[in-house]
């Protein structure tokens, strides 16, 4: 729907409002008041601990309060800090920097990741430089760089890759470095001809582009793995357990503009899609900019029956337009009023659709009848945490069970008793 | 046919005989008090004296000497003959709490944020956006309290907020422990004024997400005559102890959060 549409800019806002968690791990904390003047890419909040990260200021102008945005991920409100655009866009004083990141050290590579507070970009928001530094008994010999976008609707890395793959190019360059390895491979769904024909054409000799199977989940990071090279993930394992690593086309590029110009990530390529709104659009937009100014942006909603920050399947249905761009929001898909299915669940009548379906080998039906019951206990038994939302199984089922949602649900039970635990 | 008979009895004899020898040997020794004190509680095992189950509470009622007693369950008499069976008078407990949902926001009155699909649990609610509700601190009305209670103490009312049957009510407190909003309150049974709002947002957001929201304007702070009424950070509180239920707070607030208690 968007493929098509080249990447535009949107102009500066008036206001944004970035949270100060945008990423797995330790929240991070403020470090500017109410009434400071900010510059854009100053950092505004300050890492707590390793897996945390920072954030900057998109644009220049001043601290209008330090308050909250509702998330789009959870839907609760989160700590932000409020800026006013001054309309000038300055940079912060030393910003964008003009040096060669190919002969910079391993560790000063990983330490502007790490400042220009670097996240997966593909959504899990997990911070990079953590990613890139695993733990020396761990041998990483295999790069995986996830083209593959398989999420039905988002069209945001095959517009980066048919537009910027310099970037892209570049910033593989640089993990490579740093993980010390001579290849890599760029992986991208065989629906994307155009896109591997051109980074074919332009691709340095040790980057390797390959063809995917059209096949939704294959961008998940393990079915990517096992789709590239073969190789299995173990239960409740990382990836590094199979000696393999894998970045977004996104998270990629942004690697390439921390290490070569010092530019923190304050701007990403994002879809805006469905038929719920009139002009779909890939825009390249600041972090923290209101979605309300997004939507407009792209012609406002047209017969919009539900908003979903991500895509279709994985993504997070939202409550309301009172929420913001963040630097994992790789698409926000508005469905018309026609395509929202409204169907009463019924009991599970044990198919086993959503057993063949399932892309991790699980039995989801056990699962969503242990939901009912919230017995989170035996579900972990059933591998509950090997789960990655990725929506299969309800799509599938016939019987209309919301079958992630249960999982997520069982999910939170398990989180909360170990909470309570930690605290008796 | 013969030796079939013989052999399964002679095996059915000595897996008798090890059996018992078993069970002499390896008996585990029950205080015949804490079986009796068992037999004696109510068996729910709902957790409101704070054990485990009935079985935990049995145990660690013996094995102290207070006089309190926790079970919010049991009837007099069987407060009586666990009194009998200690050897010790104990106080009473239950009958003097009852659960109090702190919410007003019914289905006329509260604004709908989006029209929630999917499970019908309040916590997994929860997880979808924050809730349907445009206030974030209201009933979600998908009755997790009433699945939670074995007592038969609550349903969800037509006007989609959950009502208390005092009759039944233990106070027991799953439902609170149930609720992932935290509005339901233990209070005691005479309490007569109370504030059905737990809200902590700014006035405004209040006001536009549901009619009987506590706004803070503090104005049944400043008519109270017994000064018995405070608000800090969220919604008005009253301080039972002091207040007299004399009902003009009831009277003067703009919006009605605060309510007559037994009289809805």
């Amino acid at each position: 729907m968007a493929a098509d549409k080249a990447i535009v800019a949107m102009p500066l806002g008036t206001i944004y409002k970035v949270p100060t968690q945008q990423h797995i791990g330790a929240p991070a904390k403020p470090i500017v008041a109410v009434g400071d003047t900010v510059k854009k890419g100053q950092p505004i909040t300050e890492p707590q601990g390793f897996v945390s990260a920072p954030s900057h200021a998109p644009t220049s102008g001043t601290v209008k309060e330090i308050g909250t945005v509702v998330s789009p991920v959870s839907g609760q409100a989160v700590p932000a800090i409020v800026i006013e655009a001054d309309g000038q866009d300055e940079w912060f004083e030393g910003l964008p920097l003009k040096r060669d990141p190919l002969s910079m050290e391993p560790a000063e590579l990983l330490d502007s990741i790490k400042t220009a507070g670097i996240v997966g970009m593909g959504g899990a928001t997990f911070p990079t430089h953590v990613k890139l530094s695993p733990p020396k008994d761990k041998k990483v010999d295999l790069f995986i760089v996830n083209g593959a976008e398989c999420e039905p609707y988002l069209t945001a890395d095959y517009r980066l890759m048919l537009e910027e793959s310099e970037r892209i190019f570049g910033g593989i360059k640089i993990v490579m470095k740093i993980l010390g390895l001579k290849e890599a491979v760029l992986a991208v769904e065989d629906n994307k001809p155009e896109a591997v024909k051109l980074l074919r054409q332009k691709a340095p000799k040790e980057i390797k582009v390959e063809y995917v199977k059209v096949k939704y989940p294959q961008g998940a990071e393990k079915q990517l793995i096992y789709a590239v090279s073969g190789r299995e993930v173990p239960s409740g394992g990382l990836p590094m357990d199979a000696g393999a690593l894998v970045q977004n086309t996104g998270t990629v590029a942004a690697i390439w503009d921390a290490c070569a110009c010092g530019a923190p990530l304050i701007e990403r390529v994002t879809t805006i899609t469905g038929r719920g709104i009139a002009e779909p659009k890939n825009i390249k937009v600041r972090v923290g900019t209101p979605l309300a100014d997004v939507i407009e942006f792209c012609g406002g909603l047209k017969d919009a029956g539900k908003v979903i920050a991500g895509g279709p399947m994985m993504g997070f249905a939202l409550g309301s337009l009172d929420t913001v761009i963040m630097k994992g929001t790789s698409g926000i898909t508005i469905l018309s009023k026609e395509e929202v299915k409204k169907s009463a669940m019924t009991a599970c009548i044990s198919c086993g659709r959503c057993v063949d379906a399932c892309p991790m080998g699980l039995i989801p039906s056990t699962l969503s009848k242990l939901g009912e019951l919230n017995l989170f206990e035996r579900a972990m038994n059933e591998n509950l945490m090997d789960c990655f939302e990725c929506g299969c199984c309800t799509y599938t089922c016939p019987a209309h069970r919301p079958i992630v949602q249960y999982v997520k649900h069982l999910k939170a039970l398990s989180r909360e008793a170990s909470a309570k635990k930690k605290g008796a | 046919m013969m030796a079939s008979i013989l052999v399964t009895s002679i095996t059915g004899l000595v897996l008798a005989i090890i059996l018992v020898v078993a069970a002499r040997f390896f008996a585990v020794e029950v205080d015949p008090t804490v079986k009796a004190v068992l037999e004696a509680l109510p068996g729910a095992n709902c957790g409101g004296c704070g054990a485990p189950g009935c079985a935990g509470y049995a145990a660690e009622i013996c094995a102290s000497d207070t006089s309190e007693f926790k079970c919010p369950v049991s009837s007099p008499e069987a407060i009586a003959a666990i009194s009998a069976i200690l050897g010790r008078e104990l106080g009473a407990c239950g009958g003097t709490r009852v659960a109090f949902v702190r919410c007003g926001g019914s289905c006329d009155k509260a604004q709908q944020k989006f029209e929630y699909q999917g499970i019908q649990d309040c916590k997994a609610a929860q997880l979808v956006a924050g809730g349907s509700k445009l206030c974030a601190y209201g009933c979600l009305g998908l009755g997790s309290c009433v699945t939670a209670c074995q007592f038969d103490a609550l349903v969800v009312g037509e006007n989609g907020l959950p009502v208390v049957n005092l009759e039944n009510c233990v106070a027991c407190g799953a439902c609170a422990e149930a609720c992932p909003r935290g509005i339901i309150e233990l209070v005691d049974k005479d309490t007569k004024i109370v504030v059905a709002c737990v809200s902590k947002d700014k006035p405004k957001v209040t006001k536009d997400s549901c009619e009987v929201g506590c706004i803070k304007c503090k104005i049944c702070v400043k008519n109270c005559p017994a000064e018995a009424i405070v608000v800090e950070g969220g919604a008005a509180v009253i301080d039972q102890a002091k207040c007299t239920a004399c009902g003009v707070c009831v009277e003067k607030c703009p919006t009605g959060a605060i309510a007559v208690r037994l009289a809805n």
